[in-house]
């Protein structure tokens, strides 16, 4: 019980990056202040949590080899992984480079900033939002797998 | 569990988990950012917002969960003496009541309010920081609605 509440937690933070993101997009002129803002242990605590708790399970289940129910966390873990790599390959060096262009009442070419940031940032967010979901999809289908596999037994 | 229950359970599910993480990033950073804005810009950036929040795909996540727990509720009670019953039952409630109904109850109204407010007069200021603690403090209660509802749908699939 102890692992499919493990599972269960996980599945429950790993879609919180996702659409936590979505919404930013109606956000650019206080992208600023929001990147400086989601830095707080909330949000990390979910955004890295979701990960190590479906590594731990993962660990779990392949060591009471349950092969099927592995495959599908590998997959939940990989889909989020590609979330994980998306943010810190494309949206972080973007918000880096949001935060250089500095005070906004400043920047002589604010419409430029602007178009440089937000076209990229919105596309790439879709592909983690879609894999975070996929990834949730996955978890659940596994603790499905679980079940049906643990009921199976006498 | 019957095949189309399922899916419509997992659909819930995944609906509701999407919406807690919506939220959620309101309760844990959005406002916190907005409320260092100055007053005006904080102002504008939240009507914007609640402007821009009626698009498709946002509306379709959040009213199309509430249609997939509506069905889910009434196929829960047509179905009573099967064990995932009041898991489903509770999970559809939990996101009706908590998520959509202090959405419509509590969050529109205020920022109906808020989109009325010139963003330069003089109580402009004290409106919007009672806004944004007020506002907060029930969005997280709307997180935590979703987040437990999508625990109750999956148990219920668990248990199905």
């Amino acid at each position: 019980m102890g692992l499919l509440a493990g599972l269960f937690y996980a599945y429950a933070c790993s879609v919180m990056p996702g659409l936590a993101r979505a919404d930013d997009r109606t956000l650019v002129d206080a992208m600023q202040q929001i990147n400086d803002a989601i830095e707080n242990p909330v949000f990390f605590l979910s955004f890295l949590g979701a990960p190590l708790l479906m590594l731990a399970a993962l660990i779990l289940q392949h060591r009471a080899g349950a092969r099927r129910v592995v495959v599908w966390i590998g997959a939940a873990l990989l889909l989020y992984g590609v979330a994980f790599v998306v943010t810190g390959a494309i949206n972080i060096p973007l918000n880096d480079d949001l935060k250089q262009a500095g005070d906004p009442d400043r920047v002589a070419d604010l419409a430029r900033v602007r178009d440089d940031f937000y076209a990229p940032w919105v596309a790439w967010n879709v592909v983690r939002t879609a894999a975070s979901i996929a990834a949730l999809g996955c978890i659940i289908y596994a603790l499905l797998v679980h079940t049906r596999a643990a009921r199976a037994e006498p | 569990m019957d095949r189309a229950l399922l899916a419509l359970t997992f659909v819930a599910a995944l609906g509701c988990g999407l919406s807690a993480g919506a939220l959620f990033a309101f309760s844990s950073f959005v406002m916190k950012a907005l409320a260092r804005l100055p007053a005006p810009r904080g102002i504008a950036a939240m009507n914007s917002i609640n402007v821009m929040a009626v698009t498709a795909a946002f509306m379709t996540a959040v009213f199309g969960t509430a249609l997939a727990c509506v069905a889910v509720t009434v196929w829960a009670l047509a179905d009573w003496h099967d064990s995932f019953s009041p898991w489903l039952l509770a999970g559809s409630a939990l996101y009706l009541a908590g998520t959509i109904g202090l959405t419509m109850g509590y969050h529109v109204p205020r920022n109906n309010a808020l989109a009325a407010v010139e963003p330069t007069s003089d109580d402009a200021e004290a409106h919007w920081r009672r806004y944004l603690a007020a506002w907060t403090r029930w969005n997280h209660v709307r997180v935590a609605a979703a987040l437990a509802a999508a625990a109750a749908l999956t148990e219920g699939l668990r248990v199905g």
